[in-house]
């Protein structure tokens, strides 16, 4: 009996404090858990043997379908894609028909020149997506072509009024400071959240161990894919710093708001310190590569026949490809960590594994994928624009 | 002794500028919680009192204020223009001190300062460095490690930071906790001088004895919404604090 007490005084508060803590948390667990559920099944589809072995033995009426739905979703992502960076370009901060109006254009003139610019972008753009899609995935039917001419209407129509709407919003903001404020931000990072941070230090020792262990098992003739997936390893690692240092980043970062610091500033100044890490690590990751191609060439056959012609360029394009997926994953990180929440370390180390194994695996397996890591970036920037503020702790 | 429920001050001349103008300002988070719609109106040497309970949206009114969050509808201008995050010029005249002002912990108050002050591009940054650090009684812990000082000097180089540009709007949520009686003097004498130059102060307090005798104005948050005490400026002292706990608990204190 005494027992059954203590147990229920010893568990019941922890349990009480587990379901609270789960109901405060369900939306970030729910968000991620829908996440990370979407990047894996992506995964499977994208890089299981489905469609090398199992897709021709489905229906071919089931196979239609499919490939009809998807060049469909294709069309309609680009063209949202499309309209979102065209309306940036356009419209947003800095962009061509904000910057006409800061001079005192009018209206009438705008609206008129922001219709034909985009109608010609967009038009553009939805014909190149329909041409790489007719040759990368088969003919286009004719029902894909009229939704194509229907959205370039409804995208210009949209791009107009949601770009009025965002230039009213902006106008009469005297901002400047963007470029002044960025060399105390990255310096004070450097000097102080970097040094100070040891979890983030280790994890830059840990990162450093596979992408020296898969570099130097090139030259023992062991398989390049092996050094690839090893030199990915070390820049998810790697990118596992960047939680750490944020979170604890945020602790304090009212100073920063309270000295007109917004969220692009901040994050910037984020971008350029760890593309300063990405630069030399890729090109030493780079380097190690093909130093140690090198030295299996020469213990096989001549003494420099890594220098011959053929044997050259694949031996760049491999080093290349090791130094680039050990640096993408931090260069990637920023773009990323205030997607959830900033302050949440072991959330962002999950999403960016994910995305890093995710991004990875397709730039091994393709790597004229590669660029567009740029456009990944760019739209998850984008995404997370202006969550400086909520993700702060003060 | 209710309260009537107006936007207007009651404590300046109607001909004093409007600095700062909040025009059916509302603010939604994806939580649920909404702040305002609000409307009000702060003039040049205004210093006012910010009541509320726990959780009443004071922070989420001075995130607005001071620019570090957007609005969701409604208009806020200052100095005649509009405020949000990007307004940078605009919020370097605006300082804010929030509740939980946390500084890195192996820095010092030289280089904190000396940060804020490149950050804010002033023009002569050692110098204010300097003067803030002797206002606040710590030039001999300027070198000293951040997680090595007091929590009351840890308020005070936070009071400095927010204070180093002499910011024309300057917004303090709770600033006296931790302070000495000392500080706390210091920082009365500091809000009254910025009144005597004609700028805004804006005070969170749970004292309200303390606010009775340093704000002539007073405005409560209720539930996401901002309401005037008219009656405050005419008030005595006591009466002041006695209406504050009376709108608190209800006269049964």
């Amino acid at each position: 009996m005494k027992s059954a007490t203590l147990l229920n005084d010893a568990l019941r508060p922890i349990l009480t404090q587990d379901i609270r803590r789960l109901r405060a948390s369900l939306g970030h667990l729910l968000t991620t858990g829908l996440a990370t559920s979407v990047v894996i099944a992506l995964f499977m589809y994208i890089f299981g043997d489905f469609i090398g072995t199992k897709l021709p033995l489905i229906n071919q009426g089931i196979a239609d379908n499919a490939h009809f739905y998807f060049i469909l979703a294709a069309i309609l992502f680009s063209a949202s894609a499309l309209t979102r960076w065209i309306r940036t370009i356009l419209y947003e901060k800095n962009g061509w028909l904000y910057s006409l109006k800061m001079f005192g254009q009018t209206d009438h003139h705008l609206a008129y020149l922001g219709t034909m610019v985009s109608g010609i972008l967009i038009t553009l753009g939805l014909a190149a997506t329909c041409f790489l899609l007719d040759h990368l995935f088969g003919p286009l039917l004719p029902s894909h072509y009229a939704m194509t001419v229907i959205l370039i209407p409804a995208a210009v129509v949209y791009i107009r009024r949601s770009g009025f709407k965002a230039i009213e919003k902006k106008q009469d903001t005297p901002h400047s400071c963007q470029n002044i404020t960025l060399p105390p931000l990255i310096s004070w990072r450097n000097s102080r959240v970097m040094s100070g941070n040891w979890s983030g230090a280790n994890l830059r020792v840990l990162a450093a161990l596979p992408i020296l262990f898969g570099t130097t098992s090139l030259a023992n003739h062991s398989p390049v894919v092996l050094a690839q997936v090893c030199c990915l390893l070390g820049g998810i690692i790697l990118s596992w710093t960047v939680p750490f240092l944020v979170a604890e980043d945020l602790r304090a970062t009212w100073i920063e708001r309270q000295s007109a610091v917004n969220h692009d500033q901040w994050i910037g100044a984020w971008y350029k310190i760890f593309l300063d890490w990405a630069k030399p690590l890729f090109l030493t990751t780079a380097f190690l590569c093909f130093f140690a191609l090198g030295v299996s060439q020469a213990t096989t056959a001549a003494p420099f026949a890594i220098l011959t012609s053929p044997v050259l360029t694949l031996a760049i394009g491999q080093s290349l490809l090791g130094g680039l997926l050990a640096a993408f994953p931090v260069w990637l990180a920023p773009a990323f960590i205030m997607q959830i929440d900033g302050r949440n370390v072991m959330t962002n180390i999950v999403l960016l594994t994910l995305i890093g194994i995710f991004a990875g695996t397709a730039i091994i397996a393709v790597p004229w994928l590669a660029p567009a890591l740029f456009f990944l970036n760019r739209e998850a920037h984008r995404y997370q624009g202006g969550r400086f503020a909520r993700g702060s702790y003060n | 002794m209710q309260e009537a429920h107006t936007t207007k001050s009651t404590t300046t001349e109607p001909s004093t500028p409007v600095t700062v103008k909040a025009t059916d300002l509302k603010r939604e988070w994806p939580s649920g919680f909404t702040l305002g719609p609000i409307n009000f109106e702060a003039k040049a040497g205004e210093t006012i009192a910010v009541f509320g309970k726990n959780g009443a949206g004071k922070s989420t009114f001075f995130q607005l204020l001071s620019g570090s969050i957007d609005r969701t509808d409604g208009d806020l201008k200052i100095f005649g223009s509009k405020m949000n995050p990007d307004a940078s010029t605009l919020r370097r005249r605006v300082g804010y001190l929030p509740q939980e002002s946390t500084l890195p912990e192996w820095t010092t108050a030289d280089e904190i300062l000396t940060y804020a002050a490149k950050l804010l591009e002033l023009p002569n940054p050692d110098q204010m460095v300097e003067q803030q650090l002797k206002r606040w009684d710590a030039l001999d812990w300027r070198h000293r490690p951040i997680c090595k000082s007091s929590h009351g000097m840890q308020r005070r180089i936070g009071l400095a930071v927010s204070m180093i540009h002499d910011p024309d709007v300057l917004i303090l949520d709770e600033p006296f906790n931790a302070l000495d009686i000392v500080n706390g003097r210091t920082l009365q004498q500091a809000i009254k001088e910025r009144s005597r130059h004609g700028k805004i102060t804006l005070i969170s307090i749970h004292t309200p004895l303390l606010a009775a005798e340093i704000c002539p104005r007073a405005i409560l948050i209720e539930a996401g919404k901002v309401s005037e005490l008219t009656t405050w400026s005419s008030l005595s002292l006591t009466e002041r604090s006695h209406l504050i706990e009376t709108r608190f608990f209800g006269g049964g204190l």
